[in-house]
């Protein structure tokens, strides 16, 4: 079944076709906030919630808005909902992220694995939202005016918070420039 | 302009964001400049490292948590405040009574006359709610004019390169770019 089949099967009251359409975004949902709170438990609420609110509010959807924009929308507000909420975020001490991904990655090389973990620490040290930014433009490979969309500011702001990204990142994994080019 | 440093482009340069000619602009500004073509290269580190974003499974067993849930209503989404707004008042009021307070109880023990103390204690409250008021209103304000500033760049620098000949679907599109920063900031 086509997305937008899925979506109206959805609108009709069609469950199955609901878990159809988790099924299918899940994991990018998840991926999002985990690179949001780099906690698995606060990733996987977060994740319940988006599919709660979509589950609610799908009735409301129209065509006009792509629906990967909507869902990212979501996204974005309940992450930054679930900060706001939970204040013991500390984003500098060891989280169980880096732990989980070094599980992840034990088939990698060793010279994989530092890389790795140099990136893990590397954004482990950027503010949430500039990690959020990134995970969109990386990883959904949204384009700035599709971020902007989603986060409800404009492209410059974007393009200025994606700089201000870049930057640190690079800086902090300079010693690393040789294997990242 | 191309002489101009284009670091505040790098990153929509390096993702392809800037339309052609303004593309070949920085290429050529950046053989030119050592300070950008430095900045290029820790962001393009960068923009390497982010691409390494790995994707993550979501755990086994969700669906059947959701299910669970899905018959209760969604916690409401409320807007997001912007950081510290709430401490202002709270802020404000609290500085005000502790200076009065200080200030009312210095002078009732220092001083006899005590219709003399609750004047200049007052007095004192005033000038201090003044003053704490002055800075969060300059704080609040320097606060949305670096957001206008950014925008204003951001646009200014974009004009001549996203403008038609009739400039009016630019300028409704920058519009619409500019219009929810400025509703944050009122």
């Amino acid at each position: 079944m086509k997305e937008q089949e899925l979506i109206q099967a959805c609108q009709a009251g069609d469950r199955t076709a609901f878990r159809s359409l988790f099924e299918s975004h899940k994991d990018r949902v998840y991926t999002l906030a985990m690179h949001y709170c780099r906690d698995p438990a606060q990733a996987e609420d977060i994740t319940q919630e988006v599919f709660l609110e979509l589950f609610h509010s799908l009735r409301q959807f129209r065509r006009q808005a792509a629906f990967s924009t909507w869902l990212h929308r979501i996204v974005v507000n309940r992450c930054l909902n679930a900060r706001r909420r939970d204040r013991r975020w500390t984003d500098l001490e060891e989280t169980p992220a880096r732990a989980w991904t070094a599980r992840e990655r034990q088939e990698e090389s060793y010279g994989q694995q530092q890389l790795a973990e140099a990136i893990e620490d590397a954004m482990q040290r950027l503010d949430p939202e500039l990690r959020l930014l990134l995970a969109l433009r990386y990883r959904e490979e949204l384009s700035y005016a599709e971020i902007a969309e989603a986060t409800d500011c404009s492209i410059g702001t974007v393009s200025s918070r994606l700089n201000r990204a870049h930057r640190r990142l690079g800086k902090q994994l300079w010693e690393y420039r040789s294997c990242l080019k | 302009m191309s002489d101009e440093h284009v670091v505040d482009r790098l990153s929509e340069y390096l993702n392809g964001e800037l339309p052609a000619a303004e593309s070949s602009s920085v290429s050529e500004h950046v053989l030119r400049c050592r300070q950008c073509r430095e900045e290029l290269e820790v962001m393009r580190v960068g923009a390497a490292a982010a691409h390494e974003l790995p994707a993550h499974r979501a755990p086994d067993g969700l669906w059947e948590k959701l299910e669970a849930r899905l018959e209760s209503p969604p916690e409401p989404a409320a807007a997001v405040p912007a950081r510290g707004r709430w401490l202002r008042p709270w802020a404000l009021a609290a500085g005000v009574l502790l200076g009065g307070f200080v200030f009312g109880h210095w002078l009732q023990t220092g001083m006899t006359s005590p219709y003399r103390s609750v004047l200049i204690g007052s007095a004192v409250c005033i000038v201090l709610g003044f003053l704490l008021g002055v800075l969060a209103l300059i704080a609040d304000m320097m606060k949305r004019q670096r957001c206008l500033l950014e925008e204003l760049v951001y646009l200014n620098r974009n004009a001549h390169w996203r403008s038609p000949p009739g400039g009016s679907a630019a300028t409704a599109q920058q519009s619409r770019e500019v219009a929810p920063c400025l509703k944050q900031a009122t």
